[in-house]
């Protein structure tokens, strides 16, 4: 009798373990880029930046949903990425009671130093946002899914949740978004992030055209946004056949 | 007799644009004049300034040019000024020989202590004061730190003037002198008829021409030097006024509420150029550094206290300072697209919002870490003054740029109305409904004062992101429907805009087909025959 109940919480244990199970992203799970599918209206803040170099303002636009990577300086800063960790755990819990910090990275910059150098010029001047102390990124896998993570503690955070789906998943029969995905990526986002309760949030989803955003919800500065994109690669320009369904969860700088 | 009197005016030019404290009046250095031409040696324990004895004038032509000093003003010996003629000669002969002054009537001005009090700079261009350059109140007072006035450049300014004479002054038996101005030693302007008393002299409407720097956009500070005669030959002075700061425009301001801060800047900038945009263009460049990622300002000149500016606040200063000295000028938004349905498309970069590439300067140390290589941008404002291209965030007059997707043929919302190809009943029909199509080119509109954010809100702006590889021509996906009177047989596919099918009834059919998207939508009246084989 108590091998079994023994045997039944090894069983629970093992059961919780692969849910949770994050592994490193393999570049064919990247997702570095997205393209709004369609015709769209761009913020106009960030539509008025003549710069496509990161910046807070531009993270967080209405319709951003992917991170991708963080090309600013990596700098050893642990204690800011456990403040993240942190963050992350209370907000969200799931998946971020576990220790992410093998996928953390902390950076001085939003910026590389090779893009910060282009400015570095006689009349041209970069006003880049700085860290209290550093920006955290993670990435990482789970499941089937692709995890992005970008922030400073207690000024914002922002993480993706997503992965590439098929042209037939990503677009109806008009060439245009698709809702048929919408569940399957809600319940993953339970699932990853059991603290949110949508039902609880006000649904601002019918204020966007499907192309922009499929749902959007807001509480207390945490807002939480669905979309499909197109899959855009850094290295390889496709002509339009990759997708992505990603949720961004994201709170601070304003929100 | 002698003539008594203060120095001449007439020495050496003075420097129009030599700084001097504001407000300042130069006393004249105490002289004397005798008939004869000889300078007297006894000067009083309480100088008698600008004492002049009354005619019969018996002055020598040595005494002539010794107190007159310029050619043109040369008068015969024996001549009397011309008010004095009557005066002359009832009493010539009593003041010759010293007669009882109580009842002479001869003119006689005997000036101590002037100094010029105001000077009004009259229908100069209004401006505002803005931020903290107070200096918008073309009349002028003694120490006042508010003075400056606008003309057009060659403009010939008139100006009321007030001349305070100090206590001891006499003038008896004359009322009106000649006042003259000298702007660098040279003659600017003269009034006849001026009000003369022993406590003031009153000119008004004294037009000054050919003022120093006036002929070209620039800011001046002239001092001028104000004298009185009554005999149109012994000049005496009343002193200087100035500086007065003066800004020479290219003609009125085009821009309503005209900053004075705008002039300063522009007329410092322009200071004399044949080239006064580019002067302009280049001087702001000189002092405001360009961030490609700065917001807009909301007013173009507080640029100047960021030192920091988006291509937008160069092009809205560039802008405001042009019209602000006179020329005709507005903004000027470029990008990579076209215009739809009063919308500017940009059809950008996969990605991203770029749809403009190599947008060039002439000089390499305006791109990128000063390479050679121009500028990728989401688009980019610019200048037209008096109808020409000026980029003040590159530095350059025109543009050099490429569409990222140049060339390539765009179907959008708006379509292409008209008659659609003839069918036949029971033949199959198979009938894309036409769009109109739009070319990607560098595509300029132009905008008024200023290009604000609200020109990338929804109602101006939608973006298209194209993967830069992708085929011409781009069909963009929107909602289709079609109205009534379609011809029976034939179905309309609202996901592609598509006619199919096999018409069973001959006959002229017209029917409407409506496109949407983005919240715009398009409607085109089309026709179509049906005939039997």
């Amino acid at each position: 009798m108590v091998l079994l109940l023994v045997g039944s919480a090894i069983g629970c244990a093992f059961k919780s373990a692969k849910m949770t199970a994050l592994h490193p992203l393999s570049p064919q799970q990247a997702i570095a880029q997205e393209a709004i599918i369609g015709l769209h209206h761009p913020d106009p803040a960030e539509a008025m930046s003549n710069s496509v170099l990161p910046s807070i303002a531009r993270i967080l636009s209405p319709k951003r949903l992917s991170i991708g990577s963080c090309a600013g300086p990596i700098i050893k800063a642990p204690e800011v990425i456990l403040a993240t960790q942190k963050e992350l755990k209370h907000r969200l819990g799931g998946i971020f009671q576990h220790d992410l910090s093998p996928y953390f990275t902390a950076h001085s910059s939003l910026i590389s130093a090779e893009d910060m150098a282009r400015y570095n010029a006689p009349g041209l001047q970069l006003s880049a946002d700085q860290p209290a102390i550093a920006y955290t990124h993670f990435q990482c896998s789970w499941q089937s899914w692709s995890l992005y993570g970008l922030g400073e503690p207690g000024r914002f955070q922002t993480v993706f949740i997503g992965r590439e789906i098929s042209a037939g998943e990503a677009l109806d029969s008009t060439g245009m978004v698709s809702k048929a995905m919408l569940p399957t990526l809600l319940q993953a986002l339970r699932e990853a992030c059991p603290k949110l309760d949508l039902a609880a949030m006000r649904d601002r989803s019918a204020e966007f055209e499907v192309n922009g955003l499929l749902g959007c919800w807001e509480l207390d500065g945490l807002r939480v946004k669905v979309g499909v994109r197109r899959l855009e690669d850094a290295e390889v320009v496709s002509l339009g056949g990759r997708y992505f369904l990603g949720v961004r969860v994201e709170w601070g700088a304003g929100n | 007799m002698a003539i008594h009197g203060e120095q001449q005016s007439n020495a050496g030019p003075q420097h129009a644009s030599a700084p001097e404290a504001e407000g300042v009046s130069h006393a004249p250095a105490p002289f004397q004049l005798s008939a004869d031409g000889a300078s007297s040696t006894a000067v009083p324990a309480n100088p008698v300034r600008g004492s002049m004895a009354a005619p019969p004038f018996q002055l020598t032509a040595s005494t002539l040019a010794e107190s007159e000093g310029e050619t043109e003003s040369h008068q015969s010996a024996s001549a009397a000024p011309s008010a004095l003629l009557a005066d002359d000669a009832a009493t010539g002969a009593d003041a010759t020989a010293g007669g009882d002054a109580s009842v002479s009537t001869t003119p006689n001005i005997n000036i101590v202590g002037p100094s010029v009090d105001t000077v009004d700079f009259l229908s100069s261009h209004a401006m505002q004061t803005y931020g903290g350059d107070m200096k918008n109140n073309p009349l002028w007072l003694t120490g006042s730190v508010t003075h400056a006035a606008a003309y057009t450049k060659n403009a010939t300014p008139n100006v009321n003037a007030r001349i305070g004479l100090g206590a001891g002054s006499v003038v008896e038996n004359v009322t009106e002198a000649t006042v003259r101005v000298l702007d660098g030693g040279r003659e600017v302007g003269r009034k006849d008829r001026a009000s003369i008393t022993p406590t003031l002299v009153d000119v008004t409407g004294l037009t000054l021409t050919g003022l120093s720097g006036s002929d070209a956009v620039r800011s001046t500070n002239n001092v001028l030097t104000w004298q009185v005669t009554i005999d149109g030959n012994t000049w005496v002075s009343l002193g200087n006024s100035g500086s007065h700061l003066l800004y020479w425009l290219e003609g009125a301001p085009t821009t309503a509420a005209v900053k004075n801060y705008a002039i300063a800047r522009a007329t410092a900038f322009a200071n004399g150029s044949g080239d006064v945009p580019g002067a302009i263009r280049t001087g702001i460049r000189s002092v405001v550094n360009y961030d490609p990622a700065d917001a807009i300002n909301p007013d173009p000149l507080t640029v100047f206290t960021d030192g920091i500016g988006i291509c937008t606040d160069f092009g809205n200063l560039l802008t405001l300072l042009a019209q602000s000295v006179g020329f005709t000028a507005n903004t000027v938004m470029f990008f990579g697209g076209f215009e739809s349905l009063g919308r500017n498309i940009w059809i950008s970069r996969g990605g991203n919002y770029q749809n403009l590439t190599n947008v060039n300067a002439l000089d390499n140390a305006y791109h990128p870490g000063g390479g050679a290589t121009g500028w990728d941008f989401n688009y980019h404002v610019i200048s037209r003054i008096n109808g020409a291209l000026q980029d003040a965030a590159l530095n350059r007059p025109g543009y050099d740029a490429q569409a990222v997707h140049g060339g390539k043929i765009v179907h959008l919302l708006e379509l292409a109305p008209g008659t659609l190809p003839a069918a036949q009943t029971g033949v199959v029909y198979d009938q894309i409904v036409p769009r109109r199509p739009h070319t990607v080119a560098v595509t300029l509109r132009e905008y008024g004062d200023m290009v604000t954010l609200a020109a990338f809100d929804a109602t101006n702006l939608l973006a298209l992101n194209v993967p830069e590889a992708m085929a011409s021509p781009i069909d963009v996906g929107v909602g289709w429907a079609a109205g009534a009177n379609l011809p029976a047989g034939l179905a309309f596919d609202a996901a592609l805009g598509r006619l199919t099918g096999t018409p069973t009834t001959a006959g002229n059919y017209d029917f409407n087909v409506t496109t949407a998207g983005a919240g715009l939508s398009a409607t085109g009246a089309y026709h179509m025959d049906v005939t039997t084989p």
